[in-house]
């Protein structure tokens, strides 16, 4: 088999070992974890260092061939195009080094193929932890956590909230081969210990940017003092009715101060026939601690709605099923896993819910057995509430595969049009956002994009860029 | 594309919703395990880690490859053909997947190998000259079949009797110790175990793993009939390759055999359990870690028993390693999968796990296959490798 036109150059950069072209090599490098079609690179490279990435990028540069980086591979949104079939396939996977835990200044500096796993792995151990997304953490990289995946879900201890307001700064390579750190590394004398840096702040353009101004190399987050909790308990509640449900949800999430570690409202099973159950998580220094947060939580829950509304359930059991079905990742028994994810605001997150609810029963209506819209959630994700709605079908089943993907895109848009937040983009998921970017908005972007990036070979094709 | 012969694809097609079961997650290339605070994240896949760390190295991305092959995007080129088969199939995967049994990543190797075999373009030539010794010699050096029994000479075993002894081609040509040592221990507890001398043949345990189904079954056949005709009730094995053969894959092939099929490490612990038999002296190592044979451990299931044994050896503290039963790393053997395609990559994976056990502070490992001893021994660096029923043996005070 002839080999790809740079694999000479690229072995020469990272090594034999490390580059891959043979048509199955690429073709493992095809897809996320969504039903989205395949996009197969042309070649595969694992660098190991950012001296490494920018001469990669500097030679995709001189022969115009478009970079696609790669983390964990676990995004939803439909693996990125690149030019199918030429495109280098950047894997950062072999950069997991954990560089510097201060613990001084509360920051961990950590490669960006560190996985949130493994990061949290180390971490704790020494009483510390970093905002992380918490599924499928085996996987995710901190480098696609903070390039892709939008800011994530947040730690499970720390109970949900945004990641952005804790990464402190990154180091990248440019569209052009250049390394740079942003924050107070501006500074060549300074440490990464502060997000703000003198003037704007340009770790921004690099979260949630999907990989399209650069490759994230390294990332700097905060660091927290983890205490061990010695008492975990939860309370969990049934409801027949959503609005009886959410009304809970609310008057938790807006009890200061918060009483929670986890608060998850959802349901599983088909959408039109299932009881609503809420579970809610608590942690305690001491068992009286737990036990009055876990008082109070109850009283709150008890007086938002009429005795008959709800009835208490099994927590023990809610858990395990909740991380049975969405938590740990969607199990293979259900097929696989189309996600609708969205941030709201509070004042209309229950219409968003109940519309995208409708929507999907309604659009499934004599496909049941074969796309099943089972599993959907709210969190509370720090002031605001994270919608997930799952479809599974079987991959060996194209037409449900489909169907789930047509369900899936008429709901992002309902769900966009009704003011939340899509969080799960890449490819066919950013695509929606920005089709209803505002035209002065998504020309700044192309124009951004085609200063940084003249040569188009970061990550093309993104966000309806060229 | 330099491909090989058609291949028909049908026993892939026949497991095709397993092919697709995959949902892409990832954990099969790490894992964090499902206690959140505790175990430290760890590399799943041991060939991936050694072989450039790509996708196609683990099973989600050769899940990948098999769906590719299915739709006819990807062909059997000679080098796929060789990823397919440099696999110790050693089921970690399958084990962080948890999604038995609608997924078992090895399934769907060993289909793609059937599949391959049967067009005539496989096993590669390293196994294909296992499989002809095998079929010539019913075992898997190649070796003198009237050799087959030496390892009893002197001890004159029946060729009938109720519990038979089947010693497996590790340790009744390079490894005699371990079934002199065997035979020893049963009868002590006062056992008189049969055996079935030069005419035991290997179990097949790497042609149900390279796709050489027919050799496997015609091992299996011929195995089970001499069983049954000696008049065995009950099988006992010290090979954990052995084990899996006659207590999973048999069955399968056979439906349920007319005997019950035991690990030596289950019969030690029941006799201990018993006080049939009683472990009088320490070993010179006070401290030792006990490696999971994957064979035994993820495949059967048998982990307590072994380290039941290796507790009652007086003097002796067992210190897991970090990696240990459902979540032990393999021994590098792979069912002779990798140490015959990739044996530099075998002696890698053997190297890491007695750097792990090294890491324990203990002074010896013991494990309960001859084949894990074989692996470890030769990575050993100065850490004496034990099999369990030498071990056992030695502490009884047994002369083998």
């Amino acid at each position: 088999m002839a080999h790809h036109p740079l694999y000479s150059d690229l072995c020469q950069i990272a090594g034999s070992k490390y580059v891959a072209d043979s048509d199955f090599a690429v073709w493992a490098y095809a897809k996320d974890s969504s039903a989205y079609p395949a996009r197969v690179p042309g070649i595969v490279v694992r660098p190991n260092t950012a001296e490494e990435v920018s001469e990669i990028v500097k030679l995709a540069n001189q022969h115009k061939v478009p970079i696609v980086p790669r983390g964990g591979g676990t995004q939803f949104g439909g693996w990125p195009p690149g030019e199918p079939g030429k495109s280098i396939c950047v894997d950062m996977t072999r950069m997991r080094r954990i560089l510097d835990v201060n613990e001084l200044n509360k920051t961990v500096t950590v490669e960006a193929g560190v996985t949130c796993a493994e990061l949290e792995a180390r971490l704790l151990p020494k009483g510390l932890y970093a905002h992380t997304v918490f599924s499928p953490a085996d996987s995710v990289t901190i480098g696609g956590m903070v390039c892709g995946v939008f800011g994530g879900g947040g730690q499970m201890f720390a109970g949900l909230a945004s990641n952005w307001p804790t990464i402190v700064g990154v180091k990248a390579v440019l569209p052009n081969g250049e390394v740079i750190e942003t924050g107070t590394r501006t500074n060549p004398h300074a440490k990464m210990f502060f997000r703000s840096a003198v003037g704007p702040d340009l770790a921004g353009l690099f979260i949630g940017s999907m990989g399209i101004f650069g490759i994230i190399t390294e990332v700097t987050l905060d660091l927290f003092y983890w205490q061990p909790h010695r008492e975990v308990g939860a309370v969990a509640y049934k409801y027949e009715r959503l609005d009886d449900a959410y009304q809970a949800i609310v008057k938790l999430g807006m009890h200061e101060p918060k009483l929670f570690s986890l608060c998850i409202l959802f349901g599983l099973g088909p959408l039109a026939q299932t009881d609503w159950q809420l579970l809610y998580r608590a942690q305690g220094h001491s068992r009286e601690e737990l036990d009055r947060k876990l008082e109070t939580t109850a009283r709150i829950i008890e007086d938002t709605a009429p005795p008959d509304a709800w009835q208490p359930a099994d927590a023990v059991g809610y858990a395990t099923e909740f991380l049975l079905h969405g938590h740990d990742f969607p199990p293979h028994t259900l097929g696989m896993w189309t996600i609708m994810e969205f941030l709201c605001p509070r004042d209309n997150t229950l219409e968003i819910f109940k519309a995208l609810s409708e929507l999907i029963v309604e659009e499934l209506r004599g496909w049941e057995d074969r796309v099943l819209s089972g599993g959907c959630s709210m969190f509370m994700c720090g002031e605001q509430h994270y919608l997930s709605f799952g479809l599974y079908h079987k991959e060996s089943d194209p037409e449900a595969r489909e169907k789930a993907l047509s369900v899936s895109q008429k709901g992002n848009i309902l769900g966009l049009e009704m003011g939340g937040f899509k969080l799960v983009l890449n490819k066919e998921g950013g695509d929606i956002c920005a089709a209803m970017m505002p035209p002065a908005y998504s020309n700044w972007l192309r124009a951004l994009k085609k200063a940084m990036d003249p040569n188009n070979i970061m990550n093309p094709h993104m966000l309806l860029l060229p | 594309m330099n491909t090989t012969g058609v291949i028909a694809n049908s026993e892939l097609e026949r497991i095709r919703e397993m092919a697709y079961a995959c949902t892409r997650c990832g954990a099969c290339r790490e894992k964090y395990s499902g206690d959140m605070t505790h175990t430290p994240a760890f590399r799943v896949c041991p060939v991936r880690e050694h072989n450039g760390g790509f996708e196609h190295h683990c099973a989600r991305g050769k899940l990948q490859i098999a769906q590719g092959i299915l739709e006819g995007r990807c062909a059997y080129s000679p080098e796929l053909i060789d990823l397919i088969y440099s696999d110790p199939d050693c089921k970690l995967c399958t084990w962080v997947c948890n999604a038995l049994p609608v997924l078992d990543p090895p399934m769907v190797w060993r289909a793609m190998r059937q599949d391959i075999v049967a067009a005539g373009s496989g096993p590669p030539p390293p196994l294909k000259e296992i499989d002809t010794r095998v079929r010539e010699q019913h075992n898997v050096f190649g070796a003198r079949t009237d050799r087959r029994a030496k390892w009893a000479q002197g001890l004159d075993l029946p060729g009938r009797g109720e519990l038979l002894y089947f010693a497996g081609c590790y340790a009744s040509y390079p490894q005699a110790g371990i079934a002199r040592s065997t035979v020893a221990i049963l009868r002590q507890a006062g056992l008189d175990p049969a055996y079935l001398a030069d005419g035991e043949w290997c179990c097949g345990v790497a042609q149900f793993h390279d796709g050489s189904t027919a050799l496997a079954e015609q091992a299996a056949k011929h195995n089970v009939e001499l069983i049954a005709s000696s008049g065995a009730k009950r099988v006992v094995t010290s090979c954990a390759e052995c084990y899996k053969s006659l207590k999973l894959e048999y069955p399968d092939i056979l439906g349920e055999l007319p005997f019950e099929v035991v690990h030596v490490s289950e019969i030690l612990a029941d006799m201990l359990g018993a006080g049939k038999i009683s472990l009088k002296a320490g070993l010179p190592e006070r401290r030792v870690t006990f490696h999971d044979p994957c064979h035994l451990g993820r495949y059967c299931k048998v982990y307590e028993p072994p380290r039941a044994v290796i507790g009652a050896i007086p003097g002796v503290e067992l210190v897991e390693m970090k990696r240990h039963r459902d979540y032990a790393w393999c021994c590098g053997n792979g069912a002779e999968l990798v140490s015959s395609m990739q044996p530099e990559l075998a002696s890698e994976i053997a190297r890491g796990r007695m750097e792990e056990a090294g890491e324990t502070g203990a002074q010896a490992l013991i494990t309960a296959c001859p084949r894990c001893v074989l692996s470890l021994e030769r990575a050993a660096r100065g850490m004496k490798v034990y099999d369990l029923t030498v071990a056992v043996a030695r502490s009884m005070g047994l002369e083998v």
